[in-house]
């Protein structure tokens, strides 16, 4: 078993990122380090790079006040429409990325409602604002991330005894020197956490900076990674962007080793007793003004994108203004009866049902092995499945084609074009994941079997069918949907390895786009966003769990 | 005047009356403590003093200070009080060395950093942490923390040191040796104390005087001796100790278990106190250094509680006879019993 383990993970992860680390360092079959000359020293490359760097921390600085602050103002405080903002917030984790910023390219670009709103007003022809480029791509990371933010401090902030800050009140601190001298350094591990994980997500988002990048050359490493993959002027273009990868995945990871690092023994253990209950803070007059700011603030990232798609799908044709006459469901009708949503719908769930289950078939089995069976090989098992949290979809990608691209030995043919691929890839990408959620729920088990001292070797397997998997079905089933509801939305790495025949939903909405079919990939969008929110609900209702989404 | 006035205090949230006219005179270096069961709104009063939570009516007076006043509208900020506080939660800043924590107050208060420096370490001396200084609280054990939380309480040599139940996160062992050095560093310093707990050996054993309350109201104010011997009330002779109740026209009777001595038939030479109930010995606990009795009566189940062991086996008839006993003008209720 460990055998078949080893050789899972050797074939889907382990590889791929072997191959694209050698391919990175080859050039014409000899080593060099060629190709990471021109990814640096290539103006476009370090450019792409720079823009990465400024996209990801300026949206992760605002994302992280604007998300703390939602957070206290809705924990903390006597605010006003507490509970619309927070929904608001919630609901935000239902759009895609990548359909938001779609959403507001309809609103803030050059032919977008605001500016077409500003030239009925004025006569002018002038536009007033354009979403395209650096502006752009930051404001829609910062929406997305702060809902993320949100949804992590808000956790703390509940968490916080307010008897913490009392003791600071008796002493005479003012409010200023509590935040600053209690609250924030109570807190400071958690938001720097929080910071690190938007600022990885966002480092290595793709779909965001190519809807509002390519329009205007404006690339990411991401993007810029898919531009050169694609000119096959240059002689080593697919060198180059292996290399490139690997900075990327060296940035993340040093990232994360450096939060790991940093939080090392940092994480206050809170002693708690019976806590006191906080008594929120009254904001007097700025109760209600406060509550309709942050409404607003949670409008933008949630009822605005969505309002501006689904107005869009429901219009009969793009551009015109949306209204009665104008109204129309023919999009829909359009957009169900297209052999490509037809094939992508089909493609989408086919991968997502698969993809789920081979990845928590995988996951189940290593973390078998690596924490109930103590296999001698846990070590590397587990750091080989634990790659890929730090690989970016991108990079996943490359490795995926770099290392399937050619036939396979023995059985002779390619499976790149197939929508095996695509299998492959989500698999490799997702089953770190089920790993993760299904081994801490084993973990615990097992301490507790431990202190029964009833686990010997040959009772191992009626222990698992008897006592341990009905205790974990839970976090089975939860992994499972954890998998299925990103999968069936991904966009990453379907975008570089789909082929014709082989579309999923989110790159049949690139396609429509793409086609200059608006008002379809709008209706396909409300459609993928309503059937994410609704197993969403399913799932929350079943496994009590919030906020699955991905 | 005493030290620290509580004058007709009421306290309400919404429709609920939590607190009803308490009044409570201190006096400067007394040891209060506020016994009585959860809800009874001890915290509230606490809270109230603290400045926390302000009163629906009344006035509270500090070292000569109106701190608080319904009618003439005043309210001084807690951080203005000069008190000290002891949550049962600990409270002790996570980020912050023993000596960071302790030192907060003094910081705040902008003492040049010698004093500052003076004063925290004589705290810890008094506390037994001066070599844990440098630590964090993570690295220390419930009891040191709130031996941290007390230096702090105490660093700024407040006006009244608050505690709301501080050894209730507390194992048994822990809590008599914490029970001691709180009174200890209470008599060292002579710094007036407000302690709430619910815990009535706690109470007798800490306190110059104890405030019995039940759902908002006052029982009895007095010393722990006056609490247990002379309880006004069927509520606080339940509370504090254990009592045995006989009605008696329309009044009540109470008798302490250690009251009482068991007179064997035949047995000539005792003399009978100024009470006396026949009683047949129905069954017998052993508890070490006690032993209880319960005698059936006509009055009901009495029990007996003597340091020896009584030469009686059960089923045997005895003359149960006292001196001592308490008058309770109310009637007893089943569930006082
Ligand atoms: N903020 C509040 N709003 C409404 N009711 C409250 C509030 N705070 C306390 N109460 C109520 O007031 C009553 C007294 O509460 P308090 O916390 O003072 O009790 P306590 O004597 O300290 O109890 P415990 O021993 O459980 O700590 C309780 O019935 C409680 O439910
Ligand atoms: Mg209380």
């Amino acid at each position: 078993m460990v055998l078949l383990a080893a050789l899972l993970l050797a074939v889907l992860i382990g590889y791929p990122v072997f191959i694209i680390i050698i391919r990175s360092f080859t050039l014409d079959g000899a080593l060099s380090l060629e190709n990471y000359k021109e990814a640096f020293f290539d103006s476009s490359n370090y450019k792409a790079l720079m823009h990465s760097l400024i996209v990801s921390a300026s949206s992760t600085v605002l994302a992280t006040i604007i998300g703390c602050g939602a957070a206290y103002f809705t924990v903390r405080t006597d605010m006003a429409f507490k509970k619309l903002v927070h929904s608001l917030f919630l609901f935000n984790f239902f759009i895609p990325p990548f359909i938001m910023a779609m959403a507001w390219r309809q609103i803030l670009g050059p032919v977008g409602t605001v500016n077409k709103l500003y030239q009925a007003l004025t006569g002018s022809t002038d536009t007033i604002i354009n979403i395209y480029g650096q502006g752009g791509i930051i404001l829609v990371f910062t929406l997305s991330s702060s809902a993320m933010v949100y949804m992590v401090m808000r956790s703390n902030f509940e968490k916080i005894q307010s008897s913490l800050e009392e003791a600071a009140v008796i002493t005479g601190a003012s409010p200023f020197q509590i935040f600053k001298d209690i609250v924030m350094p109570v807190l400071k591990p958690s938001i720097f956490s929080a910071m690190i994980l938007v600022f990885v997500a966002n480092m290595s988002n793709y779909g965001v900076p190519s809807v509002l990048g390519f329009h205007v050359s404006y690339y990411t490493l991401t993007t810029r990674i898919r531009q050169v993959l694609e000119d096959f002027s240059m002689a080593n273009n697919m060198e180059v962007a292996a290399s490139l990868s690997t900075v990327l995945v060296i940035i993340t990871v040093l990232t994360l080793t450096a939060k790991d690092r940093m939080l090392k023994g940092k994480e206050f253990t809170l002693i708690t007793g019976k806590s006191e209950k906080a008594a929120p803070n009254e904001l007097g007059r700025w109760r209600i003004p406060m509550g309709i700011v942050w409404s607003l603030y949670g409008m933008a990232i949630s009822f605005c994108p969505i309002l501006s798609i689904l107005a869009t799908s429901l219009t009969k044709a793009y551009g015109l203004p949306f209204s009665i006459e104008n109204f129309s469901l023919k999009n829909y009708a359009t957009v169900l009866n297209m052999p490509l949503f037809q094939r992508a719908m089909q493609n989408s769930l086919f991968l997502a049902f698969t993809a789920a289950f081979i990845s928590v078939a995988i996951g189940f089995l290593v973390a078998y092995l690596c924490v109930m069976a103590r296999s001698k090989a846990s070590g590397i098992l587990e750091f080989v499945i634990s790659m890929p949290a730090a690989i970016p979809g991108t990079v996943m990608a490359i490795a995926i084609i770099l290392a399937w691209l050619r036939p396979i030995p023995v059985l002779g043919f390619s499976i790149y074009n197939t929508i095996w691929i695509i299998l492959i890839a989500y698999v490799a990408n997702y089953t770190t994941q089920a790993f993760r959620t299904i081994s801490g729920s084993m973990y615990q088990i097992n301490r507790s079997l431990e202190e029964a001292a009833v686990i010997s070797g040959a009772e191992l397997p009626k222990i698992m069918t008897s006592i341990v998997i009905p205790l974990i079905k839970e976090s089975i089933g939860t992994s499972w949907f954890l998998i299925f509801i990103p999968c069936l939305r991904e966009l990453t790495l379907s975008i570089f390895l789909w082929s014709s025949g082989n579309e999923t939903l989110a790159t049949a909405i690139f396609t429509l786009q793409d086609a200059g079919n608006y008002t379809a990939s709008c209706a396909l969008s409300v459609l993928i966003i309503a059937m994410i929110a609704a197993v969403n609900i399913f799932v929350g209702k079943v496994f009590h769990i919030k906020g699955t989404v991905g | 005047m005493s030290y620290i006035e509580l004058k007709n205090i009421s306290k309400s949230f919404g429709e609920k009356e939590v607190i009803k006219n308490f009044d409570l005179s201190i006096d400067r270096g007394e040891f209060i403590s506020l016994l009585g069961p959860s809800g009874c709104g001890k915290t509230t009063l606490l809270r109230m003093v603290a400045g926390f939570i302000d009163p629906t009516e009344g006035e509270i007076i500090i070292d000569g200070k109106t701190v608080f006043s319904s009618e003439k509208n005043i309210y001084v900020k807690t951080g203005k009080r000069n008190l000290g506080m002891v949550f049962q939660s600990y409270a002790v800043w996570p980020h912050m060395t023993v000596y960071e924590n302790v030192a907060y107050p003094l910081k705040i208060k902008k003492l040049p950093n010698e004093e500052q420096r003076e004063r925290t370490m004589a705290i810890l001396r008094q506390v037994g942490l001066e070599n844990r200084e440098k630590d964090y609280p993570w690295s220390l054990s419930g009891g040191q923390q709130q031996r941290v939380a007390l230096a702090r309480g105490l660093v700024m040599e407040p006006s009244v040191l608050l505690l709301d139940e501080p050894l209730s996160n507390l194992d048994v062992q822990l809590r008599q040796k914490m029970k001691e050095e709180i009174m200890d560093i209470q008599k060292r310093t002579g710094v007036t104390v407000i302690y709430v707990t619910h815990d009535q050996s706690e109470a007798l054993q800490m306190s110059d005087r104890i405030v019995v309350l039940s759902n908002g109201n006052t029982e009895q104010i007095g010393t722990p001796e006056e609490i247990y011997h002379q309880p006004r009330t069927i509520f606080t002779a339940n509370f504090v100790g254990r009592m045995n109740f006989i009605r008696k026209d329309g009044r009540t009777i109470g008798i302490r278990p250690e009251y009482i001595s068991v007179i064997r038939p035949g047995d000539t030479e005792a003399k009978p106190g100024s009470h006396s109930i026949k009683g047949n010995l129905g069954r017998y606990i052993f508890e070490g250094s006690r032993n209880e009795y319960f005698f059936d009566t006509e009055k009901g189940e009495i029990s007996v509680e003597t340091p020896n062991a009584l030469p009686l086996s059960v089923g045997e008839d005895a003359l149960l006879s006292w001196d001592r006993q308490v008058d309770f003008e109310e009637e007893m209720h089943e569930v006082d019993a």
